[in-house]
């Protein structure tokens, strides 16, 4: 029986007294209040992790794993929230000069590393320094951060907002120390590996990270005790341990995520992060063929990749930058042309793509996915008379007389690690297609990114093929699950709610990155 | 947008009259599109809406709104003659776009939207102004006590008290206000481990004493049609859920069904009042805008 009690007088507008009355009911809004208290107990596909952004490789696949982790620890100056807005974070307030190249931060008083030290401007400045882009340089003036840029920036705060750019103090034993939700138990290197050989047979030994709550963080004490971040897991047995009860939250791999949807597992999906795709070697004499390059991007069969193929769990993939991070990716497209690749192969030399002379194909990640993918591709440009040898970098000491040999075509994964289109668009250009240089200056305009991106893919020296999403299972009892949709997880804002009250969450529905 | 405009009438070929295709794919709200679409065709001189979607081939422009984590993208292609098409670009920032309110009733019970920040709210009280006096809006953020005066369509700041320290520091700080129609330059607040009391006609600092008092889980609203008295609560669900303010009988069990709903754009985080109980305020979480939204909640007399 609800409990009503008489609590005070309220005046209505003719005098008239009112009782004012205080329900003690256990429900109604009591079920949006969160829960402090529990432990997190969290499963990644990652064999080893890091949480020093400095040895993060950008577009590497592991670099969404550890860039997670990080956010446990670090801050940044600013973040995104899902409706587009900058929010200040280590920053309070920001400006910049007419030309976008000068940027100042006001930093936030008052706030600690976990070791109770004073975040200062110069601090901020030493952890930023080493993970700025060529042309940016950052120094401390009074409480303020001054970027300096060679070139208009405007996306300077999308940089910030995303990727490595954590502010962090280094120790004397090298670990780092941060000013965010959790610390690292232990961090005396900042990363661990299973040191599992992942190609070996039999069980691996995972290993395990412990996260404590950060009873000083300035936006608050997380509501979770302690995060357990179990890596190295193999994806069915992630997914095994959090339908048994032994995780709460487990990293899904896009191939079991159908058994997930299943067995009415709670799936989240990001919006399309990692872009799977082809680069020729340019020092190879095969692939200086323009027909060759363009035979062979009309012959692939996108569609049946990621429907068939990938379940459904993956997007073809036209442009090197996804739609929702250029918003122009559809302008690109990607169809086959098989009339138009029989045309190209009868104009080819003889001794290119012949039966003597294949072009090899090297797998250069390791994975189900990128060996469907590379089987797929060889499927696709073999029906078009075009010879193809496949062989895996890895697993070298498998193939035997292919071990030491050059590839004509690598088969490769970008994970997209920045909000800034026109970063990421150079990054990809830079690091991973060696060869090819974006042109420097104004790709923050969507215009000049736009052109510069169509360059490259109508050269053809790389084909995207598809983007795959990154995946997480979640137990019923994880409240407040926000993750923002480029992947980040926000787990300081995560709570546990007790067996006991846990209301019933749709199964088995995929949770989107983006909310209503 | 002007600036696209412009240039993409600069692309068309002259003295041809053109339409143009405009698609909004769930960039900005529908009514947002139609307004941003009336000011491209006035400032290119391009006639909006001239194409039927069934023959979308016939205009010389297709603009298209796509959403990035950050900005609204305008892709324009453009007929200008040659075998290619020309593309122009712009990008708007999306935290630039003004928030439209999201409005929805149920017959039986009304919401007025007063007002929306994007700082955090935790409870918020509606004063109706009475003999004379302006109305008054009393929002309790994380930070800070901020009344607000009606001044003809707009709330203007009349007051600001920071709090202390130690309502800022937590993750999920808690604070109800209870406001008295015979005190009403007076407010209590509640926080965990403390009320205080603060004085809404000048700015002397809080006067609190520690003490724990129970977490309000409602609010009486009684109807001016009928005098009945109702108790009105939320559905319940964490952050990321939408919810429902619910009427019922105020004996009503737990799981008693609602008599009347009212949907609201994302998690109710208070209710209160301040008007006598004739008409409640609730605060929410707006998960379409990232908006804190306050409500003045009443019940309507006939259908």
């Amino acid at each position: 029986m609800r409990c009503i009690e008489l609590h005070w007088l309220a005046a209505s507008r003719g005098g008239v007294a009112l009782l004012a009355i205080l329900v003690c009911a256990q429900a109604l809004l009591g079920s949006t209040k969160p829960r402090y208290g529990g432990t997190l107990r969290v499963e990644v596909l990652a064999q080893s992790i890091s949480i020093d952004p400095r040895a993060w490789k950008p577009g590497s696949r592991e670099f969404g794993t550890n860039e997670r982790l990080a956010a446990l620890v670090f801050d940044r100056l600013v973040s995104v929230d899902s409706y587009g807005r900058f929010v200040g974070q280590l920053a309070t307030e920001w400006s910049h000069d007419a030309s976008s190249r000068r940027w100042q931060f006001a930093l936030r008083p008052g706030v600690k590393f976990s070791d109770g030290a004073a975040l200062t401007a110069a601090a901020a400045a030493t952890s930023l320094m080493p993970l700025l882009p060529e042309g940016v340089q950052v120094s401390a003036s009074g409480d303020d951060l001054i970027f300096q840029c060679a070139e208009s920036r405007p996306d300077l705060l999308e940089m910030l907002a995303s990727g490595r750019f954590f502010i962090y103090r280094m120790q004397a034993d090298s670990s780092l120390l941060g000013t965010g939700p959790f610390t690292l138990d232990g961090n005396a290197k900042n990363e661990k590996s299973t040191g599992n050989d992942p190609n070996a047979a039999g069980i691996s030994t995972p290993v395990v990270s412990h996260f404590t709550a950060n009873e000083i963080c300035w936006a608050g004490r997380p509501f979770l005790d302690k995060i357990e971040v179990f890596y190295g897991i193999p994806p069915l047995r992630a997914l095994f341990d959090l339908q048994a009860g032994r995780a709460d939250l487990v990293e899904l791999a896009p191939d079991v995520v159908r058994r997930a949807n299943q067995s009415n597992v709670r799936v989240w999906a990001s919006l399309p992060v990692t872009l799977y795709l082809l680069r020729f070697d340019s020092t190879q004499s095969q692939t200086a063929n323009d027909q060759l390059r363009e035979a062979l991007a009309l012959s692939l069969d996108r569609a049946t990749m990621a429907g068939v193929l990938l379940q459904k769990q993956a997007e073809p993939a036209a442009a090197l930058l996804p739609q929702w991070l250029s918003g122009y990716a559809f302008l690109f497209r990607a169809e086959m042309d098989l009339d138009r690749v029989k045309q190209l192969r009868a104009a080819l030399p003889s001794n290119v793509a012949g039966g003597t002379s294949p072009l090899r194909l090297q797998t250069d990640i390791l994975g189900d996915l990128a060996r469907l993918l590379a089987e797929r591709v060889t499927v696709n440009v073999r029906q078009t008379g075009i010879a193809v040898q496949p062989f895996n970098k890895a697993g070298a000491h498998d193939a035997g007389a292919h071990a030491q040999e050059s590839a004509d075509l690598h088969l490769f994964a970008w994970r997209y690690s920045t909000l800034s289109p026109a970063e990421e668009l150079r990054g990809l250009a830079k690091a991973a297609l060696a060869g090819i240089n974006v042109a420097e200056g104004k790709l923050s305009e969507a215009d000049r990114r736009y052109v510069e991106e169509r360059k490259i893919l109508e050269e053809r020296k790389v084909i995207p093929l598809v983007t795959v999403p990154d995946y997480a299972g979640i137990a019923a009892n994880v409240r407040d699950w926000q993750a923002s949709s480029w992947g980040g997880w926000r787990l300081a804002d995560v709570w546990l709610e007790p067996p006991a009250t846990q209301k019933n969450v749709d199964a088995g529905y995929t949770a989107p990155g983006v909310r209503p | 947008m002007r600036e696209l405009a412009r240039r993409v009438s600069a692309e068309l070929p002259r003295n041809k009259v053109s339409c143009m295709n405009w698609t909004n794919h769930e960039a900005v709200s529908e009514a947002r599109s139609q307004q941003w679409k009336g000011m491209f065709a006035e400032e290119s001189q391009i006639k909006a809406g001239d194409s039927s979607p069934a023959s979308p081939g016939n205009c010389a422009v297709n603009v298209d709104l796509h959403k990035t984590p950050t900005q609204i993208v305008l892709t324009a292609e453009v007929e200008n003659g040659g075998n290619d098409k020309g593309r122009l670009f712009a990008a708007i920032s999306r935290a630039g776009i003004p928030v439209e309110s999201v409005g929805a009733s149920t017959p039986r019970m009304e919401k007025e939207l007063l007002w929306q920040q994007r700082e955090r709210i935790l409870d918020a009280i509606f004063v109706r102004g009475a003999n004379g006096a302006t109305d008054r809006l009393i929002v309790l953020q994380k930070d800070a006590l901020v009344v607000y005066e009606r001044q003809g369509a707009e709330w203007k700041a009349s007051l600001t008290k920071p709090l202390s320290e130690a309502s800022m520091t937590q993750r999920a700080p808690r604070g109800e206000i209870y406001y008295s129609l015979d005190q009403p330059d007076r407010v209590k607040i509640v926080f965990a481990g403390k009320s205080c009391q603060a004085n809404l006609s000048d700015a002397s600092p809080f006067n609190c004493q520690a003490g724990s008092e129970a977490a309000r889980t409602g609010m009486l609203l009684i109807s001016t049609c009928d005098s009945g008295t109702w108790w009105l609560r939320a559905d319940g669900g964490d952050l990321t859920m939408p919810d429902r303010l619910e009427l019922v009988q105020p004996s009503a069990q737990k799981t008693e069904a609602s008599v009347a709903e009212l949907p609201v754009p994302g998690p109710v985080l208070s209710i209160s009042s301040g008007e006598g109980l004739q008409a409640d305020t609730a605060v929410a979480f707006n998960l379409a805008t990232g908006n804190y939204e306050v409500y003045r909640v009443a019940l309507a007399c006939g259908e």
